[in-house]
């Protein structure tokens, strides 16, 4: 009998209960929780358990606080909304989180859209053919986004800009698979022919690596950028020509140190 | 109490505000702020009665979310948040149980009184690590990252603790059943 394959979202159920998911990581799985309902009953399950553990050790009240709260409810409206109860935990936005949420959420907007769209074209069997392939394509690298951001030999790095940028950048190194991911936001839209270039600084010396550029909304995500051999001290971002340079020809606009290997 | 019914109000209040108020005042360390968090948590309860989907979770389960967000809010905004010794020594502070006159009565009291037996118990199963890393994610509201930091291990090993602590629990408290807390 063959094994399920692992399901890294699994793993994300006690972090969402205990609502320790950043925004990336809360977005990609409140999304797969809405068409998954094992996940769901997991989850419950797993509320259940921290709700049992929450009330384990009540304690005598004083015969006022219920006079309190009864006068509290008496001046207050109950909700007349049919609308569903979000159950989730308490959730801990980082900042420092929010631009590559917003960038895996338009990701999910998109998922959505063609979702959407997929729907408005069930007459036209091609279209929605298309489109379909399209949208679990999208899903599939979702899930694979996630599952590398969720791998637990991740470590996070943000590039301090150098100069009065206002753009954070950040890194998702994972050095067993020498693989690193990197978003950033509020990225300056650069003049036709130029990009920015990701370097490695490796023995003191830069290590070119790829370019990118941002979109119109100044996000970029670069997925499974392969780390040089060598110890890795630290990251750097320039702006080079689209090509990109074997060396750096301007200066470093973000840097980023790695804890020593 | 889904229609507005402040007698349900009341019933609900005896049945859970006991649990509620000793998980604040492990949280807050203060008793009037963990006075404070049972009126808001019943509040929002009250606010939101009418949608709750009981489908999607017991009411106690729902009651002690909104509790400990409740708490962990006001902590945050307080700039209260405490070490792993004094959560120790709230813990201790905390016991034993006691059943309060608006509890509804003597059955209950003894239901009351076996879980939390259960439960203590289930916690003192767990290896000590994984009990810490799991109260410091649930009672002090750290993310995986502060518990890293403040039990000086790597963050890998601190999301593994909490996953697994977490599993481990709901496997030893599941003899109590779907709805314990309902």
């Amino acid at each position: 009998m063959s094994e399920m394959p692992h399901d890294p979202m699994r793993d994300l159920v006690e972090e969402y209960a205990l609502g320790q998911l950043d925004d990336v990581q809360r977005v990609a799985f409140e999304t797969r929780l809405a068409g998954d309902a094992a996940l769901r009953r997991e989850l419950a399950a797993t509320l259940e358990t921290l709700g049992e553990l929450a009330l384990s050790a009540p304690v005598a009240l004083p015969a006022a606080l219920k006079q309190r709260v009864m006068a509290d409810v008496a001046n207050t409206p109950p909700a007349q909304s049919s609308n569903v109860l979000s159950f989730a935990a308490p959730v801990r936005r980082s900042r420092t989180t929010l631009y590559l949420g917003a960038a895996l959420a338009a990701s999910l907007m998109l998922v959505a859209r063609l979702a959407f769209d997929l729907r408005a074209a069930q007459d036209e069997a091609a279209t929605a053919r298309r489109l379909s392939v399209t949208a679990a394509r999208a899903t599939v690298q979702l899930d694979s986004l996630i599952a590398q951001l969720t791998d637990p030999g991740t470590e996070t790095i943000t590039l301090a800009a150098t100069g009065e940028a206002k753009p954070i950048v950040k890194a998702y190194i994972n050095r067993v698979r020498r693989s690193v991911t990197l978003s950033a936001a509020q990225l300056e839209t650069l003049p036709a022919g130029r990009a920015y270039q990701l370097w490695f600084i490796v023995d003191g010396k830069p290590v070119p690596s790829v370019t990118f550029t941002s979109d119109s909304s100044g996000h970029a995500l670069v997925r499974e950028i392969v780390m040089p051999a060598g110890a890795v001290a630290a990251t750097a971002i320039t702006e080079e020509p689209v090509g990109g340079s074997l060396a750096p020809t301007s200066k470093i606009i973000f840097v980023g140190k790695l804890a020593t290997e | 109490m889904m229609r507005g019914d402040q007698s349900a109000m009341s019933t609900l209040y005896d049945r859970y505000a006991p649990g509620v108020l000793g998980l604040a005042l492990r949280i807050t360390r203060e008793q009037a702020d963990a006075e404070d968090v049972v009126v808001d948590t019943f509040a929002q309860v009250w606010r939101d009665a009418a949608r709750f989907e009981l489908g999607r979770g017991s009411v106690g389960a729902w009651v002690a979310t909104i509790a400990r967000s409740r708490a962990l809010d006001l902590v945050r905004s307080r700039g209260r948040r405490r070490n792993l010794d004094d959560a120790a020594e709230a813990e201790a502070s905390t016991a034993p149980p006691a059943m309060g006159t608006t509890t509804p009565s003597p059955i209950a009291n003894l239901l009351a009184d076996e879980r939390s037996r259960r439960v203590k118990a289930a916690l003192e199963a767990l290896p000590d690590a994984q009990r810490a890393a799991l109260e410091l994610a649930y009672f002090e509201g750290l993310s995986q990252s502060e518990i890293a930091e403040r039990i000086a291990e790597p963050l890998g090993t601190v999301k593994t603790r909490t996953r697994l602590g977490l599993r481990r629990l709901k496997e030893l408290l599941a003899p109590l059943g779907p709805g314990g807390i309902a």
